[in-house]
């Protein structure tokens, strides 16, 4: 065994050397970015075409108050999958807050920063909350209507907002509390040049923020339900939770902005609200949705070239050319790059290898023989249960309640029809603790409906499903977190994150992150972190995809993808493991693979239901079978039960031996 | 409140139900809500003001270069919006290819009549006029003044709806229409050019949105550059009467007209518009699909 881990180990540090320093070049170019943020001020003074400097310090303090404004779009429609329209109006939300208390009422920036997040996640919760149904594009229909409905009662609620004009000599002022408790002010001091740093100071806040979160449980649940609601479901995330709280998040950072803004710019009014939302979504767009650098590099891009063209002559005799020129620039970059520039950077070679990589790192105690245990790949142990199952052994693990042969879940008389066709008339099934039960059918004989019904998916007509003694829940993330969780007939992978990134979204229900240690990073996020990547590793050596971890999911072959998808349902840790049509497409090599995974994970103390047509693979690893034939069920019995009984025998084959067709 | 308030709804309404039927048409094969639709409205209240109103052209004339602009619209259209949204492949490079289309016309329209101060209203040129009891200047609910150009836009609008639902729902080219909007891959395996089929569906819903433009051009107040006011105007009918039908799209634009109109007329302006974006909000959260759409078309 040493002998052949040791190339293995060898080719690990090499590759991990090289990978570093691939890692430290990726730092490169936002490091070049954060020093010419630094040294914006002292350009502007010092490069004589930029004068007069104070202009263009403002003009960078403007600008990055847009750059949080995008951040916080990108966290909703990037990374969430929230098409919204109503960003405009939160940075009007935050900017009325400011505005009023501020010269109104009198309040520190402090305050007005506080009830800005506070109103802004309130807003965008609810305006989540009401339109959950809602799809994609509707969902952005919504957020307009509300966004007007923000611009309207600024101009109505004349005696907050003064109507049209606006609140403007917003003071310029900034208290800081000294050692003894008298406020400090800052009113000189908050000039142009220290406004900059303070806005910069905001923005990398923001900016660290949203990548912490979109880098912990939190942020892979958005993306979870951004790629498939229904596979985010089956995986126990809450996807109302996770909507709103992205749109509250989204909705927070908003307003924040749109503090700044009014702090800034000293005023506000509703044409702030109401201008074109052309640069939000071309600073979104053209820097990269879904990107952590996109928004910054699209909105920098976008006032340059709005700057620039200001100064042209023929603009400065007929203004009307500019906004005709910068449409057609955008229409440009946006054919030349269609992913945006960070976007398309990332698809090219170049980019492709500054990609963020697992690079192994050094697992904590409790996990670290379980990634170096050799026998977890299939093929060398089938019957032996690998330390990474550990948690499934019902002596030692944690689903210690599932005892062998006691029925766990018991389905009585489920009935589902659509319209006029009886998909299901009734049909019982029983799956004992730790076995394969394979549920097998021609075609159209209810399957897979059966499996959407107990699972939640689809709501059954009449009949009981129990698990673990107890009625199974009415939600489909709620019977994942019950310990049922399925994998779906056609791949339901995240095809834009990597094979390992898919497995930790798996772990979800189990994770002990939340929103504020994943954005702050404390230290319970790292430990937590270190342990799901480590049994990540572990769970994808075992399904045989060692050397796919840091491959993007999209990249993957038909039967990796089953593989991972297999995987990912394992990482959540269930106690049933139901499979619908895992074989299906697979090579005969993939197809034995699979099998011997369905074996190993028996052997850890997995419960399996196989819903398969393959019946070859079905005979090989079930322990037991039920057939199903036109939503009934006319067999229950071991495979050699199932193969002499003469109902599935004509079911199958009208008449004659099934047993010479299956070849068993 | 009188009878002449709702029939100034009731055109607006058909100018409104005219966007929202260009957007679904162009929506179906391409699922595009297209941001530049409403400077279609523009173009044909653009081209009644420049024949009618300065060179004084006649009718005929007239109504020829309306067709001709609109399908040079309707080709560079579908051009600078497709382009950029096949090569990316994206779901969200619409928005910014239809903002910059719409960037682009605005600021074409905007050029073109620049030294325009005003409106581009031509002067009424269908005549006649029915006065009903003490026309315009009395109090009762039916005094009112129905003008020859009001029904002319209004009749256009049921015409042109009709029109489309029918060839839809009987020509074989409708047939190609409806594929290509429901799977544009099997379409193109029936021997369907999803890509035509795109770009007349792009030259019907400029012409369609210009017509109206054109019908109701002496009866708007249309600014070079106010494209954008009646996008979404038409975005909100269309969404109201559900994406996808013909027949949604001119009733859910009449009930954003009288809506509005009603509750301008009844409260005041700015509650009108409030009350219209409560009013979508509402219709979108009991109607996920619109009253007309279908629930897969929202995808």
């Amino acid at each position: 065994m040493a002998a052949t881990m040791q190339p293995s180990s060898e080719g690990n540090v090499t590759s991990s050397v090289r990978v570093r320093s691939v890692d430290l070049r990726s730092k490169l170019l936002p490091l070049i970015g954060l020093t010419l943020l630094l040294c914006w001020p002292a350009l502007t003074g010092s490069v004589g075409f930029l004068s007069p400097s104070a202009t263009y310090v403002d003009l960078g303090t403007s600008t990055l108050v847009v750059v949080i404004l995008v951040y916080s779009l990108n966290l909703a429609m990037g990374y969430s999958g929230l098409l919204s329209l109503m960003h405009s109006g939160f940075l009007g939300l935050g900017g009325y807050i400011a505005g009023y208390f501020a010269s109104r009422q009198g309040w520190s920036i402090w305050a007005c920063i506080a009830v800005a997040l506070l109103a802004g996640a309130v807003v965008g919760a609810l305006s989540a909350a009401v339109s959950l149904r809602a799809t994609y594009l509707y969902f952005g229909i919504i957020t307009l209507s509300f966004n007007s409905v923000i611009d309207e009662v600024a101009k109505e609620w004349r005696s907050v907002t003064l109507g049209e004009d606006g609140l403007s000599g917003i003071p310029n002022r900034i208290d800081v509390v000294d050692g003894i408790g008298n406020p400090l002010s800052f009113e000189k001091w908050f000039q142009t040049t220290p406004r900059y740093f303070i806005v910069l100071a905001a923005t990398l806040a923001v900016f660290f923020f949203h990548r912490n979160v979109i880098r912990s449980r939190t942020g892979r649940s958005f993306q979870a339900v951004r790629e498939s609601a229904d596979t985010a479901m089956a995986l126990g995330i809450r996807v109302a939770t996770s909507k709103m709280l992205a749109f509250a998040m989204s909705g927070a950072i908003g307003a924040l902005a749109g503090v700044f803004f009014a702090y800034h710019r000293q005023f506000i009014n509703p044409a702030v609200i109401a201008q074109s939302p052309l640069v939000l979504f071309s600073g979104l767009l053209i820097g990269g949705n879904g990107t952590l650098f996109g928004p910054f590099v699209g909105v920098v891009l976008y006032t340059a070239i709005e700057e620039v063209l200001k100064k042209q002559s023929l603009i400065e005799e007929h203004p009307l050319y500019s906004p005709l020129i910068l449409g057609v620039l955008l229409w440009i970059i946006l054919i030349a790059m269609p992913k945006g520039i960070v976007g398309s950077f990332q698809a090219s070679r170049v980019g492709s290898r500054l990609r963020p990589r697992d690079l192994g790192g050094s697992p904590s105690r409790n996990s670290a023989a379980l990634a170096a245990n050799d026998s977890s790949r299939p093929g060398n142990s089938a019957r032996s249960a690998p330390e990474v199952l550990a948690w499934a052994s019902p002596s030692t693990g944690t689903h210690a309640d599932v005892a062998a042969g006691s029925p766990i879940l018991v389905a009585r008389d489920v009935a589902k029809s659509f319209g006029g066709i009886k998909a299901l008339q009734g049909v019982d099934v029983t799956v004992l603790g730790q076995e394969v039960h394979g549920i097998i059918g021609p075609n159209g004989s209810g399957k897979s409906t059966f499996v959407n019904c107990a699972t939640a998916f689809l709501h059954r007509d009449s009949g009981t499903v129990e698990m673990f003694g107890k009625p199974s829940p009415q939600r489909p993330d709620l019977v994942a977190s019950a310990g049922v969780v399925r994998v779906f007939q056609v791949p339901h992978l995240f095809e834009r994150v990597s094979a390992l990134e898919n497995v930790l979204t798996g772990m979800h229900m189990r994770s002990k992150q939340n929103w504020l240690t994943g954005s702050l990073r404390l230290p319970s996020f790292f430990r937590d972190e270190k342990d799901m990547r480590a049994e990540g590793r572990a769970l994808l050596e075992l399904a045989g995809l060692g050397d796919k971890i840091n491959e993007l999911a999209a990249n993957l072959s038909h039967g990796q993808k089953r593989l991972l998808e297999v995987a990912r349902a394992v990482a959540a840790h269930p106690k049933i493991l139901m499979l619908d049509e895992p074989a299906t497409g697979l090579t005969a090599d993939e197809v034995a693979s699979l099998a011997e995974l369905i074996k190993t994970l028996q052997a850890g103390g997995l419960s399996i239901v196989l819903i398969e047509h393959n019946v070859n693979f079905v005979m090989k690893v079930c322990d037991r079978i039920t057939v199903f034939e036109q939503g009934k069920v006319i067999a229950v019995g071991t495979p050699v039960e199932i193969q002499s009984n003469v109902d599935v025998q004509r079911a199958y084959l009208g008449a004659g031996d099934v047993a010479d067709m299956v070849g068993v | 409140m009188s009878l002449g308030i709702i029939i100034e709804a009731l055109y607006f309404g058909a100018v409104y139900g005219l966007i929202a039927l260009g957007f679904t048409i162009v929506f179906a094969p391409t699922r595009v809500m297209n941001f530049a639709q409403g400077e279609a409205l523009v173009l044909g209240a653009a081209i009644a003001f420049q024949c009618l109103a300065r060179w004084k052209w006649g009718m005929t004339p007239t109504i020829c270069a309306l067709i001709i602009a609109g399908i040079l619209g309707g080709v560079i259209t579908n051009y600078v919006i497709m382009i950029p949204v096949r090569l990316s492949g994206s779901r969200t490079a619409w928005i910014i290819a239809t903002l910059a289309a719409a960037l682009i016309f605005q600021a074409g329209l905007s050029i073109w009549f620049e030294n325009e101060s005003g409106f581009l209203q031509p002067s009424e040129f269908v005549g006649g006029s029915i006065t009903l009891g003490k026309g315009p200047t009395g109090s009762g609910f039916f005094d009112a003044r129905i003008t020859g150009q009001q029904i002319f836009a209004f009749v256009i609008a049921i015409v042109i709806t009709i029109g489309f639902d029918q060839f839809l729902k009987r020509t074989i080219y409708g047939r190609a229409f409806r594929a290509a909007a429901h799977d544009p891959d099997t379409a193109q395996l029936m021997a369907i050019g999803v890509k035509s089929v795109t770009l007349v569906s792009f030259v019907v819903a400029v012409l369609v949105t210009a017509v109206a433009g054109f019908a109701a051009a002496p009866l708007l107040s249309v600014a070079p550059a106010g494209g954008l006011l009646y996008t979404f105007k038409g975005f909100t009918a269309v969404v109201i009467g559900g994406l996808g039908s013909a027949k949604g799209a001119l009733i859910g634009g009449i009930l954003i007209g009288l809506l509005e109109t009603v509750v301008r007329n009844l409260v005041s302006a700015s509650i009108g518009n409030i009350v219209v974006a409560v009013a979508l909000a509402a219709a979108l959260l009991f109607f996920p699909a619109g009253f007309f759409g279908k629930p897969m078309e929202g995808h």
